[in-house]
């Protein structure tokens, strides 16, 4: 019983500066790379429309700061994301060190009703250049240890992963907004003939 | 007019210094031009037509005789000015040689001068409003004088007058001066001025003596005796030539009185008032800060402009902003949001008639509702109180929101002042705490 309502989708990209999240982005929604830097003020979205599983979804995607001044404005963009995104380069040790930061930062702003579950997805970028700092055996045991997020290597020069990154993160997006479609619905005591959907979710929420 | 001033100048002062300025009074003002140059900017001036290797050859006398003259000294700054108007004519100069639409070569001759600091434009005969010559102060017969207007203050002069203008341009005093005089009429009196007029130097006396017959034959000569008028702006006074009895708006008077009676002021302070009314060179809060405790339309319109001037920094990182212009379009001085505690004399007169308010108002529930309600990345860059999590975004120009000083994260005022310290400072602090004993366990 999908619904013919346009869903939109909800999609953040964390990482420290310069790890590429911008032309991950770019690269994705506009099949463009350029090798000059520019720092991303704030943040800023682009949309997509992709299909996951015969839907049409629109994907907002938003691109943040990893510049540290930038981040006087605020972040109240976390709120309502169907997807968290982390970016680390794997060329970069100290990138990969703050995923946790980034991970827990966001996890407080944007407090989404359950923390542990929350579709995150990790991507090490610039797996086209050398030397590697991060293997992907360690990049995979963090995900391990994040309740088994999925991870992807990508290069948005060489488009390489991008696509496929992207898709899992549209579809990840996606479980996470129909499981909280009926937690937020406009008639919570509305009785439901079918038993498609799982209540059980709701447990956690119970005041006592 | 010089001759005059020198035999006035003989005739009643006894001090030996005076009577030598008197003499050499157009060497000694320290307002008038080096003498070796006055004869060359006259020239110049005089002769429109200069090409561009007569130019050149100012351009480098004019280097010259700035080496020559001390650093600093007035001499030297008359003739950087100079230079640069030179330097300016000899870029129109190669522009109209390209351009055959230029204006230089469609105006026939001489038409614009430049004397000290004025651009003199030649206005046309046969136009119907009167005016007076601010040098002579005699009426321009526009019919038949040919008379000069100057385009950044609106210096009115005869043809005849301009070889021996005296007032400097107020557009180049306000912009060198970069401020107002901020005592309220600061005098220093008559004797002070040694009886002279503060402009043009000519006599002055407290009510015009009657003149003195001595075996027939009359030592002081009414005519010449101006009576003094004092100018409510610089304290000093000035002959009935130089003072016209004018009246203005004494921005010393409103920034430390909040008074607006217009008071009498001479044609000098007259234009230069004029001219900087609408300039943003009162800085309030560092001249009276307890002004806004005592003014209340005041307290309004400078918690509004801080609130604009914090969304102006939402709009200008905005892309749909800038690709509509949109503050552009909304503000006409941008001094308003851009530097929110410097006022120009017009910004406190219309706050006292309460014009500025109300613009203030209208202009930040614009502003508001493009940050708050249209523009979906400006509300996304709101922050979200974390101390309460309540659903509400908050901006840091919000009046009930209260920002870190240190991390910047922004929180309700009541939801901090319940916390002792900032939470994101807290956890900041922690995540060093972890990195460094994390760091002392690998050592290990």
């Amino acid at each position: 019983m999908a619904t013919r309502k346009k869903v939109l989708l909800k999609v953040i990209i964390l990482g420290d500066s310069g790890v590429g999240k911008t032309s991950l982005m770019n690269q994705y929604v506009n099949k463009k790379f350029s090798n000059q830097y520019k720092a991303t003020i704030g943040a800023d979205f682009l949309t997509k429309e992709v299909i996951v599983d015969d839907r049409i979804v629109t994907l907002q995607i938003w691109d943040t700061a990893g510049q540290e001044r930038f981040q006087s404005l605020g972040v109240a963009f976390y709120r309502g994301a169907d997807c968290c995104v982390l970016v680390f380069d794997v060329t970069a040790p100290n990138t990969f060190k703050s995923l946790d930061s980034w991970r827990d930062e966001f996890l407080i702003q944007a407090s989404p009703r359950e923390p542990t579950d929350f579709p995150f997805v990790l991507l090490g970028n610039k797996v086209d250049l050398e030397p590697r700092a991060i293997s992907t055996k360690r990049a995979q045991q963090w995900c391990l240890s994040k309740n088994n997020i999925p991870y992807f290597e990508t290069s948005a020069k060489e488009a390489l992963n991008v696509e496929q990154a992207f898709q899992s993160i549209a579809r990840n997006a996606l479980t996470q907004q129909s499981q909280s479609v009926d937690l937020y619905n406009e008639f919570p005591d509305q009785i439901k003939l079918t038993n498609t959907t799982n209540r059980n979710s709701n447990g956690d929420s119970c005041a006592c | 007019m010089t001759n005059s001033d020198e035999s006035v100048n003989r005739g009643s002062v006894s001090t030996p210094s005076s009577t030598t300025s008197g003499a050499l009074s157009v060497d000694l003002d320290d307002r008038l031009l080096p003498s070796n140059l006055a004869a060359e900017e006259m020239q110049l001036a005089l002769n429109k037509e200069a090409g561009e290797t007569e130019l050149q050859t100012a351009i480098s006398r004019c280097k010259e005789l700035v080496l020559e003259n001390d650093q600093c000294s007035l001499e030297r700054k008359w003739l950087v000015r100079h230079l640069i108007e030179l330097r300016l004519r000899l870029q129109e100069c190669r522009d109209a040689l390209n351009d055959p639409q230029h204006p230089r070569n469609l105006s026939s001759g001489a038409s614009t001068r430049t004397v000290r600091g004025h651009h003199l434009h030649l206005q046309p005969l046969l136009s119907t409003s009167s005016h007076y010559c601010d040098h002579c102060t005699g009426t321009i017969w526009s019919v038949v004088q040919a008379w000069y207007q100057c385009e950044d203050c609106g210096y009115n002069c005869h043809h005849k007058c301009i070889s021996s203008i005296i007032r400097e341009c107020a557009h180049v005093t306000v912009t060198e001066k970069g401020g107002y005089e901020c005592d309220i009429c600061p005098e220093v009196g008559l004797s002070g001025q040694k009886y002279q007029c503060a402009e043009c130097k000519s006599s002055l006396s407290i009510a015009a003596p009657k003149g003195l017959v001595c075996f027939g034959r009359l030592f002081f000569i009414d005519a010449l005796w101006s009576e003094a008028r004092k100018c409510d702006y610089s304290g000093l006074y000035y002959c009935s030539a130089c003072h016209w009895g004018s009246s203005a708006v004494i921005p010393a008077r409103v920034i430390h009185n909040w008074d607006f009676i217009p008071q009498y002021v001479c044609q000098a302070s007259l234009q230069l008032l004029r001219l900087s009314s609408h300039l943003p060179l009162i800085n309030l809060e560092k001249l009276n800060p307890s002004i806004f405790t005592v003014v209340h339309e005041l307290k309004l319109v400078r918690r509004l402009r801080n609130e604009l001037n914090g969304m102006r920094k939402y709009l200008l990182v905005c892309r749909d902003a800038e690709e509509s212009h949109f503050i552009w379009k909304n503000v006409d001085k941008p001094h308003i949001i851009e530097s929110p505690n410097l006022y120009s004399l017009q910004d406190l007169v219309d706050t006292q008639s309460g014009e500025l308010p109300t613009k203030l108002h209208s202009l930040s529930h614009i502003f508001s509702e493009h940050i708050k309600m249209k523009c979906e990345v400006c509300k996304g860059r709101g922050h979200i109180c974390e101390v309460c999590s309540n659903e509400e975004i908050l901006f840091p120009f919000d009046v009930n929101a209260s920002i870190c000083n240190v991390c910047g994260v922004v929180l309700h005022k009541s939801c901090a002042a319940r916390r002792k310290k900032c939470p994101k400072c807290l956890r900041l602090e922690q995540r060093k705490q972890d990195l460094v004993d994390a760091k002392d366990e690998d050592d290990l």
